[in-house]
């Protein structure tokens, strides 16, 4: 049985597996629907950028006459989004579906589906966003009135105070937030109906509003931090779709949505356009709450999906970790391959797209002194550094550390932490370039810190490690 | 006999507090400029406005549009000396009109039942930090932020 921390490490390691609710034709009604990814996905990265490139570009092509013209979109958040109150994800979520609808127009592409930016793992601009140009072109993604450039990260942007807002032990805490208004910000000062003009009247904003969602916005600076003009920047979408599964993600561990009438019966009148560019009806909240009444899923809905009963660990082997770590250097440890595990991966690696997953479990690591660590994991690479990009087909992901256990007053560890991580698709990946899968698996892990200073006095361990899948 | 210190601490606090003209009954707006930061008392409230033990904050931004500054949060109790650290914000000079802000105290691990229910008698204040972000060159001690009002949810 896995404890609410374990689901979240879980969940925050892009693990596709479930402990809450919902059911295997759940799954299968939502497959056809296109899928929001991870545009750091190592397997759909690099296609969900592209797509979305050629759709921001056709877009800034489009006459000023055209209502789907790049800077006529911006102009809808201007005049109606609000801020501050608990129309805040509802909004976000209609004018989100609105731009994407437009982005499938264009493109004529119905599978097209906003990526999203979880700047709590990666916490550097995107690749594909970072360059002026793109194969000798100009790249639509790339912002010059942006002040986050090339390789800066939160940390560098924002200080010390983007290694708590954007840890995610803090994402994990406004997770478990236990009312609608705690996670999603507080009914406007005075509010008695549910008339419009209450859409942009103050209320408060929760800590997921005023913590990751204002701190990005002026993390990545420039024109990101002006309400106003922020979705110039083509960053806006992948940020708010990030917030937009979080909402779904609160849903999906038993957050319940708002059943306040003034919440349930607003509605957004006229406010986004139609694919095709004339003006929009009104959009009921009572249409946006449910994910599975949206026309998009996440890729980890899968985790809302399968029911407790089918949560099954099969361990094909347990090995001692060793050697400490320590900031800036490569620790590995080889996985001697034996029948079982060979089949093991391969039943995942051969099922292609299916339900099986294949984890790595790392038990009993301490915490190093600076929570400020990442700690990169990859796969059978040769050539791993740190300066080894995170789109190499090597990488699986990243963790950090928990600052909920941390004690505040005396900074003590009071427990070993316990990590699993979705090895899948890199196993996959590794099997179509010939990653040597049938030597054995080598498991490698590289601690750097978040500013990326090298640090004395912050090794740690990981007492061992097992191979799954579930 | 630790009811009397406690007393008496709490009384020379608070006389301290008062020369300083830090007042703990809240509804006087304060102001934070880099260094100096504002202090105000916090109101227990019975409002409705969201779930008992939340703090709310109202402010107003004096920045520049595109200055951005932290403003850190921590709750100051009136018996016990330590500074609790409840959360942060950002400063946007481009959000001009007032902002407000929830925390939820009963999340936060060092606020225990004791500390709420003093704070829930209107025996604390709260103070906020403010600095400018990495890379601003704005360092001056110019006024940043205005904090209106502070309201705890009993």
């Amino acid at each position: 049985m896995l404890s609410r921390r374990e689901v979240f490490q879980l969940a925050g390691a892009s693990m596709a597996i479930a402990t809450l609710g919902g059911s295997q034709s759940a799954f299968a009604a939502t497959a056809a629907k296109p899928v929001r990814r991870d545009i750091n996905d190592v397997a759909f990265g690099q296609e969900a950028t592209d797509k979305y490139r050629r759709a921001v570009g056709i877009l800034q092509e489009l006459p000023s006459s055209d209502s789907r013209n790049w800077l006529n979109l911006s102009e809808v958040h201007k005049n109606f989004c609000p801020h501050g109150n608990w129309y805040f994800l509802p909004w976000h979520r209609a004018y989100l579906s609105s731009f994407e609808n437009i982005c499938r127009d264009v493109l004529n592409d119905g599978q097209f589906a906003l990526p999203y930016w979880d700047w709590s793992m990666f916490r550097q601009l995107p690749p594909g966003f970072i360059h002026q140009k793109v194969d000798g072109a100009d790249n639509p993604l790339f912002y010059s009135a942006r002040a986050m450039k090339g390789n800066d990260t939160l940390s560098s942007t924002l200080g010390a105070e983007a290694d708590v807002i954007f840890n995610e032990g803090n994402i994990a805490t406004i997770l478990e937030a236990k009312a609608f208004q705690d996670f999603g910000s507080f009914m406007p000062v005075g509010q008695n109906n549910s008339d419009s003009s209450w859409q942009r009247k103050r209320g408060y904003k929760s800590t997921l509003e005023s913590g990751p969602h204002d701190y990005l916005h002026g993390g990545v600076g420039g024109d990101m931090a002006n309400p106003s003009i922020s979705p110039h920047d083509p960053i806006f979408y992948l940020h708010h779709a990030n917030l937009d599964r979080l909402w779904a993600k609160w849903n999906s561990i038993g957050g319940e949505n708002e059943q306040s009438s003034f919440w349930t019966n607003f509605v957004f009148k006229g406010n986004f356009p139609l694919a095709d560019g004339n003006p929009g009806g009104d959009i009921p909240i009572s249409k946006l709450v449910n994910i599975a009444d949206q026309e998009y899923r996440y890729e980890d809905d899968v985790a809302i999906s399968i029911s407790q009963s089918t949560f099954q660990l099969n361990s094909f082997t347990t090995q001692n970790w060793v050697s400490g770590l320590e900031v800036g250097k490569v620790s590995e440890l080889i996985v001697a391959n034996n029948e079982q595990l060979s089949d093991g991966v391969s039943s995942v690696v051969e099922e292609k797209q299916g339900e099986k997953k294949l984890v790595l479990l790392l038990d009993g690591v301490t915490t190093p002194a600076n929570i400020g660590t990442t700690v990169r994991v990859f796969l059978n690479c040769d050539y791993l550094t740190p300066a080894t990009p995170l789109d190499d087909p090597h990488y699986a992901t990243s963790f950090t550390f928990f600052v909920a256990q941390h004690d505040h007053a005396t900074g003590e560890n009071h427990s070993l932490q316990s990590f699993a991580i979705d090895i899948t698709e890199t196993a996959r990946n590794l099997a179509v370039t010939g990653g040597r899968l049938e030597d054995g698996l080598a498991v490698q892990l590289l601690p750097l810190t978040f500013d990326g200073k090298k640090l004395d006095d912050n090794a740690f361990s990981v007492a061992s490690i097992q191979i799954a899948t579930i | 006999m630790l009811g009397y210190g406690l007393l008496k601490f709490g009384l020379v606090f608070s006389t301290l507090l008062a020369a300083c003209g830090v007042s703990w009954s809240g509804e006087q707006e304060t102001v934070a400029s880099v260094g100096s930061p504002a202090v105000l008392g916090v109101s227990a409230v019975t409002s409705g406005k969201g779930p008992s033990g939340t703090l709310f904050l109202e402010t107003d931004a004096h920045t520049d549009p595109g200055t951005l500054y932290n403003a850190k949060v921590v709750i100051k109790s009136k018996l016990r000396p330590a500074l609790i650290p409840v959360g942060s914000f950002l400063v946007n000079g481009s959000e001009t009109e007032t902002q407000g802000y929830a925390f939820d105290l009963k999340s936060i691990a060092q606020i225990d039942q004791s500390t709420l229910d003093e704070i829930g008698r209107g025996d604390a204040s709260v103070q906020i930090d403010v600095t400018p972000l990495a890379g601003a060159t704005d360092l001056t001690t110019k006024d940043v932020l205005s904090v209106k009002k502070a309201e705890f949810e009993k």
